[in-house]
Parts: structure tokens; sequence; C-alpha cells
């Protein structure tokens, strides 16, 4: 057993724990949250949610399987006709998207007939396009200025084709950019420009949200922005779920309610993606929450001893990259849950039902996966190297 | 690698706001408990279960007030779909601009957070019970809309309005003080539906249901345990005779005045009358707004009670009390006689009186109402050197005033009495510098001048008189089930006046309805009856003197006191005295005998208020 784990399963192997856990976390909160949907919709199965999302993180565990038995070069080789692909599905995401939740960020698979969210997979590509070319322009003791535009040609294309529809995401994928810059050392003053400008255009954004027709989602947006400075001023029914879900959270206490024993999940919408680890708090107290916190805050450490072990710069940028997408936007979801952010829909990456948010966070587990396990190999390489030549010298 | 250090910032930033998540939990899970509360209010939901209000009868068990069922609309906001407005404003009828007047309220308040889009709230208060019946078939089609039950007031008579006053919501002041109170919560605002309140309103029931995420109800809390049921209001009864109530009102349409009618035995009112009054029915459920107004702004004042409110002199009618004084302080006797020539003058003042046989002694002074007498009597009183100055003597002679309930509020179960007037020394001293002596305030002995008395003070001293020198406290409840009429009704007040006093006046009461010379309220002869009275003036400066009359009888056991007022009326004699002679007969015998019906007829069709409106 040990040693097929040892032969399949490669790389860091605490990431591997922490998606197990998280795995598992997610198979009994999501099993909690969709009492609701399962009684609504699927006929009082309570069970067809969890059973669903045990096959979403089943094929992830595949996915992550192959993907980190690939070499991160071929990542690097088809980042840019991955990207071109996922700029063409977000075009027609946009113009004939299946609306669901009032966005259009669905398309459905012709064939298959199974809808996904292309903005995932082109957060996906983006990253590793921006790890490449910012790979591809490091020079020693030097920063990196020719890798700038490219790089915010490309994340302003996807930022903008997202950003009608889904504000957080087209923001997560501007502020990671911008983060990976900032490691690969462009200079600062690009990046506080475009940050001034990002701001900028929000607060306008924002500001004339009930005049700007041709945006439907700028009314939500600004309302949510609105209620969180000032929640006196907000309408009940927009301040309602960050209201429920605080109830959740406050009313777990330090013990919890115990498993399945939501009440609020029966109040706040969605509780099983966007507002997931409310329920987690409810149900688990302060525990749950924070084994989830020290999970992601984990796997970021871990990130950074991938990235320290990388003796090339592109596998040091995917992994980083891919890193930073995963645990900021775990962030934004427990900030919405908690009340620090404004409410938005990040799922709580592979806690959160969600097929298409499963499987692409497999995929860039995946890819992190591969570049440790590409990091431990040349290690042991080294090793047995060095352990050639002593036995060299002896012999 | 010069960008591990960047990394390094990165993990660090990251870490931080781990550190604020984790802080902000245990502040949420641990610290703060503002939405622990929220959370119980969330799953259930109090609802409060409406007590009826107590019933009110009359003294004879005639049912005067009960209740009615009405419904509130109620609205779940965010349950509303978009319905067919046409039918849901047919259904209501109302009309359009009235339903999205409504809804812009609702919008309003949504926007103040006065109200929840996911809880109800009323959207259409007090829809009557047919209209209801109308609305009920179509509900269905109305998503987010339901009904509420609540009652309101039903009035089996048009009368006593001013005696039963009204009941309305809640006012802002009242909210804050009693926590009884929450908003929409009915309460009575004025008369005994103010007065017994706390009787009448019962004890408010709460349920406890679990509700789901829409707010819909899924059956009681732990079956029910925690529910209170709501205790329906006291029952009371009135000391009103509900007949002589409606009857007084009839004989006081087209009138502006009062009647009050007391049982001197008890101090039980058995009619309150002021005219004009309206039917208590217009100022429920949803005609109050409409009708409200129009009553506040009404000329002639059918909102005021005159008979606890205005304040009058009492005119000839004080002459009783003048002569009791007399007595009691020994400067009168019933045979002390004064001559009379058609009035009274000293040092430059004339008080004019009319003719009659002089000299004349106490009896046939009040039975003509002689003025000349009872200047002597009043100056006798306050210049009697026992007091050592008319200034003392004013006072003592005040103090027998204040002992007949006059110048003072009585306590009666009407809360805005009006004091009256009777002026203290310190007045005079102020108006005349000091300097002024019993001429000078001669017009206090005939009852004119600045002394003022209100119709329900003089009904209560002509009760006192009928007792022979004590009252009870006029009051109109009778019975509170469950419970006692506060003690203040049951004790006695001494007017300080020995009982042997009363018998002369009482003569001379008697002798103004039925002496053969003289008699000042003849047409007040009621067959049979042993009616006593004393009919009065009280100058108007603004136009027509107005009548009054007070009488009790029978003269040896007085069933009832009645003092009767009509403005603009003139002599007491011409309206006052038959309108309270009519009231007696209707009280003691039930019916009017056929030799009076012309009197009745005359009373029913006179008319003053045209002359007080020009």
């Amino acid at each position: 057993m040990g040693n097929l784990v040892k032969k399949y399963l490669k790389g860091d192997s605490i990431i591997w724990v922490i998606i197990v856990i998280l795995s598992i976390v997610s198979l009994l909160s999501v099993y909690s949250a969709t009492g609701f949907l399962a009684y609504k919709y699927q006929g009082g199965n309570t069970s067809h949610y969890m059973f669903r999302q045990l096959f979403s993180l089943g094929v992830g565990f595949g996915v992550i399987v192959l993907v980190h038995n690939i070499s991160y070069k071929w990542f690097a080789r088809f980042s840019l006709v991955g990207l071109y692909f996922s700029i063409a599905l977000l075009v027609i995401t946009l113009i004939a998207g299946v609306n669901l939740n009032m966005a259009s960020r669905w398309l459905t698979i012709p064939v298959i007939g199974i809808t996904f969210q292309p903005s995932e997979m082109a957060k996906l590509a983006l990253i590793v396009f921006v790890a490449r070319v910012l790979a591809q322009h490091q020079k020693e003791d030097e920063p990196t200025r020719e890798a700038f535009k490219p790089i915010m040609f490309y994340v302003m294309i996807v930022a903008g084709l997202i950003f009608s529809e889904n504000l957080s995401t087209s923001l997560l994928v501007l502020s990671v950019a911008m983060a990976m810059m900032f490691v690969g050392r462009v200079p600062l003053k690009y990046l506080l420009g475009t940050g001034l400008a990002g701001v900028l255009l929000i607060v306008v954004v924002l500001l004339l949200a009930p005049k700007v027709t041709f945006l439907p989602r700028a009314q939500t947006w600004s309302s949510r922005v609105e209620q969180f400075f000032s929640p006196d001023k907000a309408d009940r029914s927009s301040m309602y779920q960050l209201e429920q879900s605080k109830i959740a959270v406050a009313s777990g206490g330090f013990f919890g309610k115990g498993p399945g024993n939501s009440v609020q999940r029966n109040f706040i919408p969605h509780p099983y993606s966007d507002f997931i680890f409310a329920i987690i708090a409810e149900e688990y107290g302060f525990l749950g929450p924070f084994v989830v916190l020290l999970c992601y805050l984990f796997l970021l450490a871990r990130i950074g001893v991938i990235v320290h072990a990388s003796t090339r710069t592109f596998p040091a940028f995917l992994s980083l990259g891919l890193g930073l997408m995963l645990v900021s936007q775990a962030f934004v979801n427990m900030g919405v849950a908690v009340g620090i952010f404004p409410v938005t829909g990040q799922p709580l990456p592979l806690v959160s039902l969600g097929t298409t948010s499963v499987l692409f966070t497999c995929v860039a587990f995946g890819m992190i996966l591969s570049v440790s396990r590409h990091n431990m190999e040349e290690k042991e390489k080294a090793k047995k190297q060095s352990a050639v030549s002593v036995n060299g010298e002896m012999a | 690698m010069g960008n591990s250090n960047r990394a390094i910032i990165i993990g660090l930033f990251f870490g931080m706001i781990g550190l604020i998540f984790i802080i902000r939990l245990f502040v949420l899970q641990i610290v703060d408990p503002s939405y622990k509360f929220s959370a119980e209010s969330n799953t259930q939901r109090k609802i409060t279960e409406f007590p009826t209000r107590g019933l009110i009868y009359d003294r004879n068990g005639n049912l005067l007030v009960s209740n009615q069922p009405v419904y509130d609309v109620m609205i779940v906001p965010r349950e509303v779909v978009p319905f067919d407005t046409v039918d849901f404003c047919n259904a209501l009828n109302i009309t359009r601009s009235e339903l999205e007047r409504l809804f812009e309220e609702v919008r309003f308040n949504l926007q103040r957070r006065r109200i929840s889009s996911f809880r109800p709230s009323v959207f259409y208060k007090q829809l009557p019970a047919e209209q209801y019946a109308i609305l009920q078939e179509k509900l269905y089609k109305f998503k987010g809309f339901f009904v509420q039950r609540r009652t309101v007031r039903k009035y089996e008579y048009p009368n006593a309005a001013h005696v039963l006053g009204y009941v309305a919501e809640v006012g802002e002041t009242l909210l804050q003080s009693d926590p009884y109170y929450s908003l929409g919560d009915y309460t009575g605002i004025s008369g005994i539906e103010r007065t017994y309140e706390t009787f009448l309103r019962g004890q408010k029931g709460a349920r406890y249901v679990m509700v789901d995420v829409h707010g819909r109800e899924m059956g009681s809390l732990r079956g029910g345990r925690m529910d209170t049921a709501a205790v329906a209001g006291s029952d009371v009864a009135l000391t009103l005779d509900i007949e002589l109530q409606a009857y007084g009102e009839k004989i006081m349409q087209n009138k502006i005045g009062s009647i009050v009618a007391i049982e001197p035995s008890t101090g039980e009112i058995l009619a309150l009358v002021s005219s004009p009054s309206y039917d208590p029915s217009l100022l429920v459920g949803r005609q109050r707004s409409r009708n409200f107004p129009i009553l506040s702004s009404d000329t002639l004042s059918p909102l005021l009670n005159r008979a606890i409110m205005s304040g009058y002199p009492p005119g000839s009618t004080f002459k009783v009390l003048m002569a009791l004084v007399g007595l009691q302080e020994n400067v009168l006797t019933s045979t002390t006689r004064y001559p009379c020539h058609q009035g009274y003058t000293a040092r430059g003042i004339h008080v004019r009186c009319r003719p009659h046989a002089s000299p004349i002694s106490l009896v046939p002074s009040i039975a003509v109402s002689c003025n000349t007498f009872y200047c002597h009597v009043f100056r006798n009183v306050l210049d009697n050197p026992v007091h050592g100055s008319p200034q003392e003597g004013l006072e003592q002679f005040r103090n027998y005033l204040l002992n007949f309930g006059l110048g003072t509020r009585l306590g009666s179960d009407f809360f805005n009495e009006n004091r009256g007037f009777v002026p203290t020394r310190g007045y005079y001293d102020r108006i005349y510098n000091g300097r002024w002596g019993s001429l000078t305030v001669l017009s206090l002995g005939i009852g004119q001048g600045e002394i003022l008395t209100t119709p329900i003070q003089m009904a209560n001293m002509t009760a006192a008189i009928a007792n022979r020198g004590h009252y009870f406290t006029p009051h109109v409840i009778k019975e509170i089930e469950n419970d006692t009429i506060p003690s203040r009704f049951r004790v006695p007040h001494y007017t300080g006046i020995d009982s042997v006093h009363f018998e002369p006046v009482i003569d001379g009461m008697e002798e103004s309805v039925w002496s053969d010379v003289g008699a000042t309220a003849r047409i007040a002869r009621i067959p049979g009856i042993s009616i006593s009275g004393k009919t009065g003036t009280a100058q108007n400066p603004h136009g027509e003197n107005h009548s009054i009359f007070v009488a009790f009888a029978p003269k040896d056991d007085p069933k009832i006191a009645i003092a009767v007022y009509v403005e603009n009326a003139g002599y007491g004699s011409t309206y006052a005295a038959p309108i309270a002679s009519l009231m007696v007969e209707k009280y003691l015998n039930r019916a009017i005998h056929p030799s009076r019906g012309w009197i009745e007829t005359r009373m029913m069709n006179a008319s003053f208020i045209n002359e007080s409106t020009e």
C-alpha cells in the first residue's frame, strides 16, 4: 500500500494530505448544506449532491494524478494555445452564455451537455502564460521591464471578458498577475500605476452603476459594496446574506453545533458554495474554520518551499501563481463569510460544491505537484550523482 | 535569488489576512453576542394574539359597546409577484392610485428599514368584513399577501360618544412610556375607553412558531408549550341609563349645551349629554381618518365634552349655595327679611331685580330669584366681623364653594375635567390693587362675575343639596368584571353645611317650581313628582344669555339631580327648566305625561345653533 501510494502519488506529500483533508471537509459540509436543495430538486434524495461532489472529487483526484505526472515543460509549451482557446470560450460564453444565477458565466458543452465556467479555465491558462512570459524575461540583477506589456495585454483581455459578469474573478486574476509580476521584479512603478488605474476604473463604474445599462450587474456590485461600507444605508434584502452568514458563524460558538446540525443553511442563499465557510463555522465551531484556514496557509507555505527548491524560473513562477490563485480565492470566500469582504461569488477551492471549480482546482494542484515532483526527482538525481561521484572517488 | 524575498512579502501578506480571519472568527463566535440573539429570532417567530376588548354595558345591562372583526391585509414584500392590479383594487375596493400610494409606502418603509421584506407587515388596515369576503376568494392569486384578523369597536347605540370615548392606534408617546404596547396596537384615546384602558384591553397572548427561510410557519415551537393565550378584556358596566342618555341627546339636538344627571345617593352619573354630539361609529375603523378631521374642524366642536370642559357663570342657580353659606355663617336665618324695590342700591352701585312682594324672606327669595336678598347675604358673609376683613370673608366663602366641588376637579373618571374658577383673595388683590370690599365683588353673590362652574360641578352641587350635605364623586363606572370600582367613588364628601340648613333652601327650590306666586320654574312641574329646582341665567358677553336649570327629585327621597345648560337660549325658565323636567320625568316615570307632550315637542324642535354661529 505504502509503495503504491509512493509510486502513483509523487511530489510534496503535505500538499497531498491537504488535498485529502479539504476533500473530506467538502463532503461533510456539502452533504449538510445541500439538504434543502436536495428536497427542492432531487425529491428528497439528501445524498444526491454529496455523491455528485464525491464523483467530482474522484475525477479531480484522477486529474491530479494525471497532471502531476506531466512534465511542467509541456504546460509552458501549450500556454499560449490554452490561453487563446479559453479566450475564445469566454467570447462565446459572453455572447451565448446560459444565464444561471443572473450572471452569464456558464457555457454548455454541446455534445456532453455539461455546463461549465470558462473563466475557471481562463484563470489557469493566464497564470501559466504569465509564468512563462516572466520566466522568459528574467535576467540576473535587472528588472524585467519587457515582460510587463505582453502580460498586461492578455491579462486585460481575460479580465475584461470576465469582468462584466464576474467582477470578483477578474479582480482576482488581475491581483494574482500583479503579485506574480511583483515577485518577477517588474518595476514597482508599473504595478502601482496599473493598480491605481484599476482602482479608479472600479470607482467610476460603481459610481455610475445606475447609468451603465450595458452592464447589467453593475447595480449589484454597487449595492454590495455600498452595503459593505455603510450597512445602515443598504436595503434589507441585500444585507440579508451577510447578516445570515454572520449569524451562522456566531451561533456556532466555540464548539459548534455538530456535523449536520446547521440551522442557518436554511437561511443562507447558496450555503453549499459561496457561504460554505459559514456552515463549517456553524457546525464545527472554531475548530473547523481554523483547520480549513490552516490547510490553505500550509499550502502557501509548501508552495514557498517548492518555489525555493526550483532551480528554474518558470516552475517557480508557475507554482507561485497557482498557489496564490487558490489561496486568495479561498481567502475571499472566507472573508465574505465572516463579513470582512463584500459579498461575491468565489467558491472555496476544493470544498464548495461545483464540478468546474473542483476540476480546475485539481488541475492547478496537479500542476503544482508536477513542479514539486520534478524538484524532488532532480534532488534525488543530484543525490545519486553525488553518491556516484563519492563512490567513484572511493573506487 | 531576489525573487524569493519578494515571495516572502506575499507570504507574510497572506499570513496577516489569515490572522485577521482568526481574530474575526474569535470575535464573532465567542466575544460578540449580538448575532447569537438574531439567530434565535431567525427560526422562531412570535405571533401576537390580540385579546378582544371588554364589552361595555349600561346600568340596566344593555350592551353599549361590543367588538366587530376587521381584517388587516398583510404583505411579505419579498414574496409578492406581479399580479392583476385591477382585480386586487376591486377586491380591496380601492382605486389604482391608492394602491400605488400603498406600495410607495411599503417601498419607503423598506428603505428606512422600518419593515422587513421577509416578515409580514400591515399593507392595508381594517378591511371591513363584507369586503374581506370578496378578497378571500381571490387571495390565492396574490402571492405575498395574507389577512390578519383584528377587532374594532362596534357601537350598539349612536349615543354617549363623549362618555365612551374612542379607541385608536397607540401614539408615539405611549409607545415610548408603556412597554405593553407595540406599534399598531389599539388603545383608548378618550372617555372611559381611556380611563379604564387597563381593564378593557385584556392581556395580549403570544404564539411561538417555527418559520422556514421564506418566513412560512412550520408549526408551533416546542409543541406550543411556550405559548400564552390572550386574555379578553374585562367587561364593564356604566352608571349611564342609555335610554335617558339617548333621550337627553335627542332633546338637545340643534342646541349647544349639556345635561348632567346624577343619582345623589351614589354619585352615579345617569346621563351626561354634551351637544352637539356625534355618532361614535364615525370614529371606528377606516372611517376615522375621514371623519375625525371633519369633526375636529367643525365650528360647533362636537368633540368637545362641554359637560366637563365648559365653564359658565352659574347665574341665579348659585343663590341656593349663597343661602346655605349665609345660614351656616349665621348671617341669615329662615326668617330673615329684606326689602326689595326692584333692585339693590349701595354707594352708587345698583343691581336690578324683578317686581315681587317686599319685604321677602328666604324661601320665596329662592322661588322668585330675588337679587336684592342675595346681595345682602353675600355682603353679610364677607363683611361678617368674625372674619376681620372682607378679604378674609371671601376666603371663608371660597372654602364653602370648594367643599361643594366648585373651582376644583371633582376627580370623576373623566381625565380632562375643567376645574372651573372660584376667585381667590389674591386674584382680586391683583385686579383692584389690594383695595376692594364686598361691594366691589358684589356680582359674585348672584353667581355672576368671575366665577365659572362646569355643568358636572353644578349637577354635583345639586346632588349635595339633595343629600342634605354630602356628595359622592360623580362617576360613570358601575362595575368592572373581576374587579372593584375605584374606592374614591365610594366615600362621601361633606360640604361643611349642617343638614338643618338645607330644609329652608330645598323648600325654596320646591317653591320655585310649585309656588302659586312668582314661581320662576312653573313650567318644570311634573304631575306627581315633587321636583325642586332653581333657574339661572348665565350672562354671555358674546350674545344671548345661557339658560340654566338645576333640579332634583323627588324632594324627600332624591333619585336624580340634574343640571341643564342651553347656550344662547335666554332665561333659565324658558328652555333649561322644561328640558330638565322632561329628563327627570323620563327617568322617574319612563314616559312623559300626555299633558306635557307640547313641552316635549317644543323643546325637541327648538334650535339655537343658527343664532350662535352668526
